[in-house]
């Protein structure tokens, strides 16, 4: 086999074993049915969505534990806002995760606080802020419009878009100098600022991106369940961490694409719907997601040891 | 040789992932004896030291200390053979203090069980004062203290302790010329008292002034050996670069 | 001259009083003065009861993070400890010293998993935490089904461990007053101390050294796990029944009491003395929020901006 074609292989049968997790979901009555695929496509383009923002700000050397509460907080910025109109709603729900992701991206650059602090910080503030806003209760939205930007037949409009986004994060992470310099800051920040770039406005405009991201995911979740509620998200962080982290990211910054992501999250996804299919409880569910990220952080470290020792 | 021969290394390897960074390296240092180990920027000098200090094991290869192989596990099985070592790095905790640094991994405990501060204190201060007399307020972080002071903690600690061998990794890589003068007249204080030396440095000058041997190491093969007396500069500067002696003033190098 | 004074301030805390004292001297001020049912003797053995929840559950972070990293399962250890208590039925002799010591097992043995993956795999420490505190979560709910708990039978002796008021002071507080005590000088006095601020001063240094850093390392974790099940043992001492999914969230306040106390982020510096001072403040400012009837919403995000206002002051200082 050509390095190319073993690369290849690796990613869809070991690294993480897609393939053979589908063939064996194959097995699942209706795992394949029109219907199933579409309740799969709607919940990992959600996910998908906060994902591409987690590995551009991994691949800058940085993480965020600040997605999940921000796709609350869009999803309750955009309920909220819908009387002001449908164009206001959506773009208040990436301004408001924007402005969350700035917040996290200026303590991690001008206050130097580790990249987990300040977003576990900012996990917190924004959750706190949406939980007093709301009264811990989620609030409704009935309008037409906004629901039907949850729907699309038969590809779920969130489906397509997650794509675009996609897309263009690839093309600007692997076609434009901007991406360049995302991966060098990743690899070493030190090199970067001595060969001019500007590590700090490049790792903030990351944050920025990851939290317009999660924002506009919390979005269109919202229009999917008709409701922005102020408490969703809480194991976002941990399952968009462990597509990154499958599809080639660490958390050692430098290394990751979008392609690998994606097929992180149809793994992770597809895992979660394989287990939901067979009606394992959500708690089996938990300790799985969360035994494979620790998993996976064993093997990302153990890695680096490898290289080194 | 007359002198008692501490360490001998023999067909030593070491190989990280598909890198060889040595590749079957002997090694001898006896008694009062300092042998210097020149060579190019990642030559393998900095591997072997480790090695020979327990950082990491050899991957192939045997080490004798007097005349018994041992192997280490970790860096106290070195210093339990006598063979201590002052790091390119210093290897000192930078948020602890002298006494603290200067025991760590050994510290002193009371009848209880609990750290003798007192008397590690004391020790660390005596030792420090006899290297550097003007060396004062120890008991701060070394964090705090000159480039020179931090070596002294380093190298006080490396010859308090029973030591046979020193291994010295660019001792004088990050003083200034008053500190490189007093680390060579404690190297020669130190032979006189009959411990074995193995001096890493890119200072040839130097080194032909101090060592007894003069070990060359080029891409993790040892090419040359030199009896410092014998050779000059040129040679050495020669022998690192080439791997081999400059050919006589009409040879033609092939 | 050195200080055999385990609770003095030592050099490696910084050698003089840690500015956290002063702000929690201003905080009981600042708190009498806003409401007058702050002083009175059932409100402080209620403020030092929640704070000793925390405040175990932040000594074990404080070690680990003076070790340079951090442990966010603690929360989880905290519901799994209380809920196996529990379902062990503490009554009897032998069934509550299980209740008491297999709990606490548990949680030293997950610190360890924890300790391994972090020090012998090298694996990241937040992330590794959260993943595992995740597993706990889900494991312990599975286990449960979800449901409440209730002990199938509970002993007086038992609940009197977290209810008894010697002196009209909460029990618990005479546990955490025991741990504070024997860890300040376990940190201060020891060997294994003193290894733990070496190895989250440098820890590659301390390896030359001699240190067994991984060794080290995994007893912090352990330590940590350990203290945090003694918290959740406290908690079902203390209600006698529970429900999981209404237990949990104390590594974050426990975290930012650590942080607030002045322990080093990147670790080697920090004294668990001081994170008993930061515990107090956090537990007056919750309980004076609570008394002004802000609500737990209002209450984590005055703790997001405390945690952030702690790291940026202590890094401006060049401590953090
Ligand atoms: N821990 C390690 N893991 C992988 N490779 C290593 C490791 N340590 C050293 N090497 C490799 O081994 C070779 C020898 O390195 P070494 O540090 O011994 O050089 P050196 O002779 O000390 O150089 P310098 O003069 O720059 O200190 C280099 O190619 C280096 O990259
Ligand atoms: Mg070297």
């Amino acid at each position: 086999m050509s390095p190319r074609a073993q690369e290849l292989f690796s990613r869809f049968f070991i690294k993480p074993p897609l393939v053979p997790l589908l063939i064996l979901a194959s097995f699942i009555p209706g795992f394949w049915s029109m219907g199933n695929m579409r309740i799969l496509a709607e919940a990992i383009s959600v996910d998908g969505i906060v994902v591409i923002g987690m590995t551009i700000v991994m691949i800058a050397g940085g993480f965020d534990m600040s997605v999940g509460a921000v796709m609350a907080l869009g999803g309750v910025a955009a309920v909220v806002l819908l009387p002001h109109g449908l164009a206001v709603s959506v773009l208040a729900a990436g301004a408001f995760g924007a402005l969350a992701g700035t917040l996290s991206g200026t303590l991690v650059t001008r206050l130097r606080i580790n990249p987990f602090i300040s977003t576990l910080a900012v996990m917190v503030m924004v959750r706190g802020a949406i939980l007093a806003y709301t009264d811990t209760r989620p609030v409704v939205s009935l309008d037409d419009m906004f629901l039907a930007l949850g729907e699309g037949r038969p590809v779920p409009y969130a489906f397509m878009i997650m794509v675009a986004v996609a897309i263009t994060a690839h093309v600007w992470l692997n076609g434009r100098p901007w991406g360049r310099h995302v991966y060098a800051v990743g690899a070493d920040e030190t090199a970067a600022a001595m060969s001019g770039l500007r590590v700090g406005r490049l790792k903030l405009q990351c944050y920025l991106i990851s939290g317009a991201l999660a924002g506009f995911a919390g979005m269109l979740l919202a229009a999917r369940l008709g409701t922005g509620s102020p408490i969703i998200g809480e194991s976002t962080p941990l399952s968009a961490a462990a597509a990154a982290l499958i599809g080639g990211a660490s958390l050692r910054g430098g290394e990751g694409s979008v392609g690998g992501a994606m097929i992180g999250l149809v793994f992770v996804g597809g895992l979660v719907n394989a287990m939901n299919l067979l009606g394992v409880a959500s708690y089996y569910q938990s300790m799985v997601i969360g035994g494979m990220l620790f998993a996976l952080v064993v093997a990302d470290g153990a890695f680096l040891r490898l290289r080194s020792s | 040789m007359s002198a008692q021969t501490f360490v001998r290394l023999t067909g030593i390897t070491k190989n990280f992932g598909g890198v060889h960074a040595l590749k079957g390296v002997d090694l001898d240092i006896s008694a009062s004896e300092v042998v210097a180990l020149v060579g190019h920027n990642g030559a393998g000098k900095s591997v072997l030291v480790q090695i020979l200090s327990g950082v990491f094991p050899p991957s192939s290869g045997e080490i004798r200390v007097m005349g018994e192989p041992v192997s280490f596990h970790s860096p106290n099985d070195a210093r339990h053979h006598g063979i201590e070592t002052i790091y390119q790095t210093l290897a000192l905790a930078d948020n602890l203090d002298a006494p603290s640094n200067f025991f760590l991994g050994r510290e002193l405990r009371t009848r209880f069980g609990f750290l003798d501060k007192r008397r590690m204190a004391e020790a660390a201060g005596k030792a420090l004062a006899d290297l550097n007399p003007s060396f004062t307020d120890i008991e701060r972080p070394v964090r705090q203290m000159s480039g020179g002071q931090r070596q002294a903690v380093a190298i006080a600690r490396a010859i308090h302790f029973d030591v046979r061998v020193l291994i010295m990794d660019e001792p004088t890589a990050a003083l200034g010329p008053h500190e490189t003068a007093q680390v060579s007249t404690l190297i020669r204080r130190l032979r006189e008292q009959g411990i074995g030396i193995l001096l890493v440095s890119h200072d040839v000058r130097s080194v032909i002034d101090l060592a007894d041997r003069i070990v060359v190491l080029k891409a993790g093969e040892i090419v040359g050996t030199m009896t410092a007396a014998e050779t000059d500069e040129d040679s050495v500067v020669d022998m690192i670069i080439r791997g081999r002696r400059r050919e006589p003033a009409d040879g033609s190098a092939p | 001259m050195n200080s055999i004074w385990p609770l003095a301030p030592g050099r490696l805390g910084g050698s003089r009083i840690s500015p956290i004292w002063l702000v929690l001297v201003a905080v009981i001020v600042a708190a009498a003065l806003v409401s007058d049912r702050f002083l009175t003797s059932y409100n402080i053995a209620s403020v030092l009861q929640q704070g000793v929840i925390t405040g175990i559950v932040a000594l074990g972070m404080t070690v680990v993070l003076i070790g340079g990293q951090l442990d966010l399962s603690t929360g989880a250890i905290v519901m799994m400890a209380a809920v196996m208590a529990l379902l062990i039925g503490p009554d009897g002799t032998l069934g509550i010293t299980l209740a008491v010591v297999l709990p606490i097992l548990a949680g030293a043995t997950v610190g360890v998993v924890n300790g391994l993956a972090v020090y012998r795999a090298g694996a990241n420490s937040i992330v590794t935490t959260i993943g595992m505190q995740f597993f706990l979560i889900g494991a312990v709910l599975a286990t449960v089904s979800g449901r409440h708990v209730r002990a199938t039978a509970i002993g007086d002796a038992f609940t009197a461990l977290a209810q008894a008021r010697p002196l009209g002071i909460p029990f618990p507080v005479f546990i955490f007053a025991a741990l504070v005590i024997v860890l300040a000088v376990v940190m201060s006095s020891t060997v294994f101390g003193r290894h733990v601020y070496a190895i989250g001063g440098d820890a590659d240094a301390s390896r030359r050294s001699g240190v067994n850093v991984v060794r080290t390392g995994i007893a912090t974790f352990a330590i940590s796990g350990a203290l945090a099940a003694t918290s959740g043992v406290i908690i079902a001492a203390l209600v006698g029944h529970l429900d999981p999914t209404g237990v949990g969230g104390y590594e974050f306040p426990a975290l930012t009491a650590v942080v607030l106390g002045g322990t080093r982020l990147t670790g080697g510096v920090g004294r668990p003395i001081d994170t008993v001072a930061a515990i107090l403040v956090i537990a007056i400012i919750t309980n004076v929020m609570t008394i002004l009837d802000y609500q737990y919403p209002i209450q984590l995000l005055v703790q997001g901006i405390v945690l952030t206002g702690a790291v940026a002051y202590y890094n401006w200082r060049g401590e953090a």
